[in-house]
């Protein structure tokens, strides 16, 4: 892939010009949109690789935007938000956002998110065309068709609750995943009660995963808000 | 009355058998009719008890004996009998009645005092109006409604049945309100002869305090029924009592709100008072080394620019933590309702470390993680910016280098996080004052950095917000420790 192209959605003016130039010095394509508007277009004009997009716009409510760019599109989207409530986080990610950044965040914190959404992108392409069987994420390998799940080549044991966990965060890898998501999925309830099943299974899942593996890490925990598998290399 | 008299007669055979004077038998009746109008009500039976006193008298014991005949020296004798005769009784009778009315006064009295301590016992209106109401369906054995008033309209109405047995002949509609409303607004009564609302299903009183109607009473009788009631002063004393009770307590309430609002913005203009000087440091800071780097970057040496942007960058990070601890007083204190989950401490934790404070680096920072999954009811946020605080505040008053040691386990049914330092610890007089607002310990160090003095009192608000408790202690050998409990989550598993 050559120069990847991200579409800056900013109403901001000094935020705006700081992730340009963060995203100048790591030598990405950028496009700034001001407002909801111009944001639906560049989308489809740029056709950027990735939309870093602020939730509180002028016109429109950044989760409008999501849920029509995800009508013909399914490039990553990055919510940027000074909102602190965790439930509009959760909002944009069922509506289909890949990732969120709080403000004030550090420029750091900005590129791994994009790396992370970049390497997603480019995991999609390779995968276009052939429906593999085999997921493979680092050392952590699953047999799709065999039902098997092996890290460093050593097979793993999972109970079956634990390996569909596994596979819906597998086929969704790179994105947060929120708890009523999950639940969804894989309990087929909504209920609030079952969060708590879900945090205890993941945590067995994780320690699992990365017992074999010491230092790595595969699952990520959003506080409040979800889970989500990390690609890695 | 009869047995009386044919007991005084006998006597007085007995006494002129004894042969006593007459006189003595005179006496003896007159006793007898003395004792007849103590236990006895009404005059005519003391007409009749004094007649029958002397007939018998003129029968038995004067000359001729046994016949109504007397000779003139008797009559007098008999005529001065009877007047004495009736005006004993009559005496008596007056006497009787006082006795009555002290017994009565003493009766409603004592009724009035027991409302007056039950009303004075009640915590609040509710039980006011409930204490009042049930004595008076005690007096007037009536069914009885109470619309309580709020800021002039009658709520939801109280309903006070005289017993479970019949239903309750009273109903709460629109146009029983609409009679309420107008009891409110006139201080007056309605139903019955009143001339207002004479259709109306009982009678409407107003419970008065001194200026406004306090609450409305529906009492199931009709105004002759009241008027006729021997309890009538009674229950409009107790009316009145509550009126006046409920309007104490309303104005006490009003009271405490008003103390309390100049509290709250007291402590808003404090909390923004020492928020605006603080926020002036950093912002100074940042402001300056930006225009430096702007106007005079050349100037300097590499070595002093990294050293400036190091600067903003902590300025920056100081405001951010700040910013993060107002929002959470501003949740804690719109009485919001925390979003209480069960969650994994271990989480947590490991969540609030990626936020500590950039110096964290050059720290040792440990955590030791409960060997069982050990899960606690919490709002993750805030009790993310709790160890966030702890942390910072370990990191801020210890030498570099130090280190840090977060510890989670379970103690009966709470999960305890502790977090120690092996520093210099914390002096006795800051133990006790350290969770205070606007708290600050002096730093001798003198580097020490300006601080709100926000953090550990927030700290101590959210965790007893959950039902935990928070404190600080000395460790041993040395170093500050903080430890705060949560109640755990027992956790049923949906496979």
């Amino acid at each position: 892939m050559n120069k990847p192209k991200v579409l800056i959605v900013e109403d901001d003016n000094a935020v705006a010009r700081l992730i340009a130039t963060a995203l100048d010095t790591q030598n990405y394509g950028n496009h700034r949109a001001k407002n909801g508007a111009e944001a639906v277009m560049e989308s489809l004009s740029y056709q950027p690789d990735v939309i870093l997009l602020d939730l509180g716009l002028p016109d429109v409510d950044g989760v409008e935007i999501i849920k029509k760019v995800r009508t013909w599109s399914n490039v990553p989207i990055i919510i940027v938000s000074a909102r602190t409530d965790d439930a509009d986080k959760v909002e944009a990610l069922d509506a289909g956002a890949d990732d969120y950044l709080t403000k004030p965040f550090s420029v750091d914190e900005l590129l791994a998110r994009l790396r992370v959404a970049l390497r997603r992108v480019r995991a999609d392409r390779e995968r276009v065309g052939e429906e593999s069987s085999i997921y493979d994420n680092g050392s952590l390998k699953i047999d799709y068709a065999a039902c098997i799940v092996s890290v460093k080549g050593e097979e793993i044991h999972l109970t079956p609750t634990e390996y569909k966990l596994l596979v819906l965060l597998s086929h969704n890898t790179g994105k947060v995943l929120t708890h009523n998501f999950i639940l969804k999925e894989v309990w087929g309830s909504t209920q609030q009660s079952d969060v708590a099943s879900l945090r205890v299974i993941m945590t067995t899942l994780r320690k699992k995963l990365e017992a074999g593996e010491k230092g790595t890490e595969y699952i990520q925990t959003h506080i409040g808000i979800g889970y989500r598998l990390v690609k890695q290399g | 009355m009869l047995v009386l008299l044919s007991l005084a007669t006998i006597i007085g055979n007995v006494f002129i058998q004894l042969n006593f004077s007459t006189t003595n038998v005179i006496l003896v009746y007159m006793l007898a009719v003395l004792l007849t109008a103590i236990r006895t009500k009404g005059r005519i039976l003391c007409l009749i008890s004094s007649l029958l006193s002397v007939l018998l008298f003129n029968f038995f014991f004067t000359e001729p004996y046994y016949s109504l005949m007397a000779n003139p020296n008797h009559i007098a004798t008999f005529i001065m009998m009877f007047v004495a005769a009736i005006c004993i009784s009559i005496l008596t009778e007056g006497l009787k009645r006082q006795a009555k009315l002290t017994e009565e006064k003493a009766y409603k009295t004592e009724i009035l005092l027991q409302t007056n301590r039950k009303l004075q016992q009640s915590l609040n209106d509710r039980m006011m109006i409930n204490v009042a109401a049930r004595q008076l369906v005690k007096l007037l054995d009536r069914d009885i409604m109470v619309y309580p008033v709020y800021e002039g309209e009658p709520e939801e109405p109280m309903l006070f049945p005289k017993s479970a047995s019949v239903p309750f002949s009273l109903s709460d509609s629109q146009e029983e309100r609409e009679i309420a409303r107008w009891v409110i607004k006139n201080n007056r009564m309605a139903g019955g002869i009143s001339g207002f609302y004479p259709q109306a299903q009982g009678l409407y009183m107003a419970v008065r305090g001194s200026e406004k109607v306090m609450a409305v009473i529906c009492l199931g009788m009709t105004e002759e029924e009241l008027n006729y009631n021997n309890e009538k002063t009674l229950v409009l004393a107790i009316i009145d009592e509550c009126g006046i009770m409920l309007e104490n307590a309303s104005i006490a309430k009003e009271k405490v709100e008003a103390e309390e609002r100049a509290r709250s913005e007291q402590l808003k203009s404090n909390v923004l008072r020492s928020i605006s000087h603080d926020l002036r440091t950093p912002l100074t800071g940042i402001f300056g080394n930006a225009n430096l780097l702007n106007e005079r970057a050349d100037e300097l040496t590499p070595e002093q620019r990294k050293n400036i942007y190091e600067n903003i960058g902590d300025d920056a990070e100081w405001l951010i933590n700040l910013v993060e601890n107002l929002l959470s007083i501003t949740k804690m204190g719109s009485g919001s309702v925390l979003s209480i989950e069960s969650e994994l401490v271990s989480d947590v934790v490991e969540e609030a470390l990626k936020h500590i404070d950039r110096r964290s680096k050059k720290y040792l920072i440990e955590t030791q993680i409960a060997e069982e999954m050990l899960m606690a009811q919490m709002d993750a946020r805030l009790m993310v910016q709790v160890i966030i605080n702890i942390v910072n505040n370990a990191i801020k008053y210890t030498p570099e280098g130090s280190k840090i040691t977060i510890e989670e386990f379970k103690e009966k049914d709470f999960a305890v996080i502790r977090i120690s330092d092996n520093g210099s610890g914390i002096s006795e007089d800051a133990l006790d004052k350290i969770f205070d607002m606007f708290y600050i310990e002096c730093n001798s160090k003198g580097d020490s950095r300006r601080g709100l003095g926000l953090g550990l009192y927030l700290c101590k608000n959210i965790v007893e917000s959950h039902g935990g408790t928070i404190r600080a202690y000395n460790g041993n050998p040395k170093g500050a420790v903080f430890e705060f409990t949560l109640p755990i989550a027992e956790v049923t598993l949906h496979e």
